[in-house]
């Protein structure tokens, strides 16, 4: 019977429903069969890492790397990279999204030029930030 | 009326010629610049940035089409909605012309001449052509110099001015190149979609006032930030 810390069950748990969520986002179409495939593969090789910590050290002397708590270290700083990268890309398209649609809002309402142009103006977008400059 | 010829004596503005205006905040400047721009032409489309002063209210006493951003999208975003808007009214030549009057009318006819021409697609305002400049030093050495090298760095094309904002595109030459950098990192992804669609350009001498405000130091940071960022997600 293995012996395993506080920690470590906490740490089960958490895979555990990340297991779950994986296997319960499939069946309600959420995620795609590779999706979950790929969720499960993770999360299952986490789990392994919970409950034998050795594997990370021979994973680490297989890499040439010293110890495995150091490719824990580098594993996550790369997962967080990706994260970030994700992040960023995420944040792009959503800006262009929301350009797009404000470009629509704003060229379906255009004031044509005429020779009668007048101050008269209804103007309900002002927003009530601070001035920028452009 | 003046007509033209009357203000700029050495050429007629063709017929479809857009000059697209992005401003924000300008209402105490734009009115000068929309006199001037407005007597000869009533092919102006400003787009206001959702300004939070009375820039609309100053510009609908003028004779151009006006339209208005529901958010702040910044200067790139302005002026892509308003190339969009130019090349919708059949625009042969757009012109990218300040709302703050650093830009100078009178060097307009240079700026289309070569696309009226046909020799070019694509004109760029340059404050060094000429060596004749009225260009702060410290701006010169510290901003303008570096952008041009990361720009050459960047695009492949050495130009002897990296953000002078002042640009006349042939109407084939404005469809291509869709600026989609909002903010001011489009000076640089122009020039970037001018070298990738194999666009002919040149650079024409140009005179800027600097009456108030242009490019900072951090403004030259988000510019980078942003040119960065766009590296990264392609």
């Amino acid at each position: 019977m293995i012996k395993l810390s506080l920690a470590q069950y906490v740490l089960l748990v958490f895979v555990a429903y990340q297991l779950y969520s994986a296997v319960s986002g499939f069946i309600r179409k959420k995620k795609i069969f590779f999706g979950m495939l790929w969720s499960l593969f993770f999360w299952l090789a986490a789990a392994a890492v919970i409950i034998f910590p050795n594997i990370t050290q021979l994973a680490a002397n297989f890499l040439g790397i010293g110890r495995g708590v150091d490719l824990m270290i580098y594993v996550a700083l790369m997962a967080i990279f990706f994260f970030i990268f994700h992040l960023i890309s995420v944040t792009q398209d959503h800006e262009h999204k929301i350009t797009k649609l404000a470009r629509e809002i704003a060229l379906n309402n255009v004031k044509p030029a005429s020779d009668k142009n007048s101050g008269a103006v209804i103007d309900n977008t002002k927003n009530t930030d601070g001035p920028r400059t452009n | 009326m003046p007509s033209f010829p009357d203000i700029l004596p050495d050429m007629e503005l063709p017929k479809n010629t857009w000059f697209v205006i992005a401003a924000y905040n300008e209402g105490k400047r734009i009115g000068r610049v929309l006199e001037e721009l407005s007597a000869i032409t009533p092919n102006i489309v400003v787009v206001d940035d959702c300004s939070t002063d009375d820039t609309y209210d100053v510009c609908a006493n003028f004779r151009c089409s006006l339209v208005r951003h529901p958010i702040n999208l910044d200067q790139g975003g302005a002026l892509q909605t308003g190339n969009e808007y130019a090349l919708s009214q059949s625009a042969e030549i757009i012109i990218h012309f300040d709302g703050d009057g650093q830009m100078q009318l009178k060097d307009v006819p240079a700026m289309i001449a070569p696309i009226v021409n046909g020799q070019v697609d694509v004109t760029m305002g340059s404050r060094y052509v000429s060596g004749n400049n009225n260009v702060p030093t410290t701006k010169k050495i510290f901003i303008h110099r570096p952008a041009i090298y990361l720009q050459w760095f960047l695009t492949g094309l050495k130009l002897t001015d990296a953000h002078c904002g002042f640009r006349a595109f042939s109407r084939a030459a404005a469809d291509k190149c869709v600026i989609r950098q909002n903010r001011k990192a489009h000076a640089t992804e122009i020039i970037e979609l001018v070298a990738r669609n194999g666009l002919r350009y040149c650079e024409v001498p140009v005179e800027i006032s600097y009456a108030h405000y242009g490019q900072n130091f951090r403004k030259g940071f988000v510019i980078l930030r942003d040119i960065f960022i766009s590296k990264l997600s392609k």
